[in-house]
């Protein structure tokens, strides 16, 4: 699944990835160990979290906003040097292994949530109120 | 995001946290004993008000960064 979409809009680039923020939200609260993808022997590769302060770097994005659909986006500036013709190879060399990592990783995350969502309307389901 | 590689002198991890925590959230997210350490923050020795502060407040630019708790017993001079 690709990253939702990636738009620049004269020098900012907004990123948007195909994960709900509620879900990022949901496995923040109760897993956040989802939102960490690792490598075979443990490690921490990359991860995902929602922030007050939008936040990118080859380590995650944290997310700081939605779009009109609910999906969690950022938005970056371009720095003032780099010329407009140049803007698309700067995402792309900058931001290229993150977006790869986020196309990997949204599928899982949204499995995951959706998953926890279950388990936890099956424990509200086997509620009883007397 | 930053990579905090985190421990002690003797034992280290890697965890990925928002600029937004602050030492004291890590290295408790971490599960290090720091009660008993001073803690290093890129080198620099934190004090307790800096414990409090977010990562980006105490100056961490970049995604990378060291967080370590040095325990100094009794008898290590």
């Amino acid at each position: 699944m690709p990253a939702k979409k990636i738009k620049i809009l004269g020098r900012a680039i907004l990123i948007a990835i195909a994960v709900a923020m509620a879900d990022i939200e949901l496995l923040s609260t109760y897993k956040p160990e989802a939102l960490i993808l690792r490598d075979e022997d443990g490690n921490p590769l990359f991860a995902i979290a929602k922030s007050k302060r939008a936040d990118i770097s080859k380590s995650g994005v944290a997310f700081n906003d939605v779009d009109k659909d609910g999906f969690a986006c950022i938005t970056v500036a371009i720095p003032d040097d780099v010329a407009e013709a140049d803007r698309k190879k700067f995402v792309r060399d900058q931001f290229g292994p993150v977006i790869h990592y986020l196309e990997v990783f949204a599928p899982l995350v949204t499995a995951e949530a959706a998953q926890l969502r279950a388990d936890l309307d099956a424990v509200e389901d086997n509620i009883e109120v007397q | 995001m930053i990579s905090v590689t985190v421990g002690t002198n003797t034992s280290k991890t890697v965890v990925i946290v928002t600029a937004e925590k602050t030492p004291k959230e890590v290295l408790q997210q971490a599960q290090v004993d720091y009660s008993q350490a001073t803690v290093h923050l890129d080198g620099a020795i934190l004090n307790a008000g800096e414990m409090n502060k977010s990562l980006a407040d105490n100056g961490i630019v970049g995604d990378k960064c060291l967080l370590i708790a040095v325990i100094k017993t009794d008898n290590s001079l």
